[in-house]
């Protein structure tokens, strides 16, 4: 034993932390400098403790052991079989029926392309769009490409709203 | 899994619950000077726990494994602390404003709240939970080699301010 290091600290730091004593132990503190000092910092860090327990009875606002266990069977965890089940459906969805969705779409739009042409322009408001965004696109060379360029500009503001709308998504909490 | 053994795994959780979560909640709130944020932390710490599925560790492990989820979580919440905005800190103030009211002395209280983070960690787990070099190490994610340094160091400058509020009488030769 030296005056700054004593092979039975540790020993009795963990001891005396976990509320241990011996006529032993206390004769060894009383005799080493470094243990004594040991000593002291565990009284005062039960102090501590002891007054941060208080406070926690006071003032701390956990939740029950009950709602933690259905907050956790709420979120299954990732790459579990439970998981697995549950996002099963939405993992297909968006492998399968998405792609084969969207080609339908794509096949029926074209087969059909006269029929939405006039659908659209039978909402209210959209001829007199057409016409305002055609105007605007008709240039030297004439009138041959004004009705296409004037959907890709109705299909570019509909990408940019419903982009703007996905950003403004609020946060999950 | 059985709807019995879910219970009894229920029953574990509850009964571990109850025994750790005013201690843990104690080190945050001390480390930390924050209760709303222990309050936080612990919750989040046990459902990470419970998501880890490591019931089947042995009591001292599963609690070792429990400080180290809430020393990360108070770590992250620090870094996040940072960069947080002006006009957010007079809430976070009145958040950690609680620890100048509890039972404590007022000398020891500003001892260890004056200490850095770390330190003030580093006291927690040796002298108020008395685990050892490694288990301190794994919990802070320090190396166990510099533990050994670091708390002679902490041990020796925390006894001589001790010394110098009183707390420790002065060795007559």
């Amino acid at each position: 034993m030296t005056e700054k290091t004593c092979s039975r600290e540790d020993r009795i730091r963990k001891a005396l932390a976990a509320g241990e004593s011996s006529p032993e132990m206390a004769a060894h503190i009383a005799a080493c400098p470094v243990c004594r000092e040991a000593a002291a910092v565990v009284s005062a860090l039960g102090q501590i403790r002891k007054a941060s327990l208080e406070r926690f009875a006071a003032a701390a606002r956990i939740p029950e052991a009950a709602d933690l266990l259905g907050k956790t069977r709420r979120r299954p965890v990732p790459g579990s079989v439970e998981a697995g089940e549950i996002l099963g459906p939405i993992r297909f969805y968006r492998r399968f029926l998405l792609p084969v969705g969207l080609i339908a779409g794509v096949i029926t739009a074209i087969l059909n392309l006269s029929s939405i042409k006039n659908l659209i322009l039978s909402m209210p408001g959209v001829p007199s769009l057409v016409d305002g965004v055609r105007s605007l696109s008709t240039g030297p060379g004439g009138d041959a490409f004004g009705l296409p360029i004037a959907f890709a500009v109705m299909g570019l503001l509909t990408l940019i709203i419903l982009a703007a709308a996905m950003r403004s998504k609020p946060e999950k909490p | 899994m059985s709807e019995t053994s879910d219970r009894t795994r229920d029953a574990a959780f509850e009964a571990f619950y109850v025994r750790t979560s005013s201690g843990i909640w104690a080190y945050l709130y001390r480390v930390s000077g924050d209760g709303a944020l222990a309050d936080d932390i612990v919750q989040e710490a046990f459902v990470r726990y419970l998501r880890s599925a490591r019931a089947d560790l042995p009591e001292g492990q599963r609690k070792a494994f429990i400080y180290k989820i809430a020393s990360h979580l108070l770590t992250d919440s620090f870094r996040k602390k940072k960069t947080v905005s002006l006009e957010d800190l007079p809430e976070r103030e009145k958040a950690a404003g609680p620890a100048a009211s509890d039972a404590l002395s007022p000398d020891l209280r500003i001892l260890f709240e004056t200490l850095p983070q770390r330190d003030r960690a580093l006291l927690w787990l040796a002298y108020a939970e008395g685990y050892d070099h490694a288990e301190i190490a794994e919990i802070l994610g320090l190396k166990k080699a510099s533990i050994k340094v670091l708390l002679f160091r902490l041990r020796r400058s925390f006894a001589v301010a001790l010394k110098n509020i009183g707390y420790i009488p002065e060795e007559t030769p």
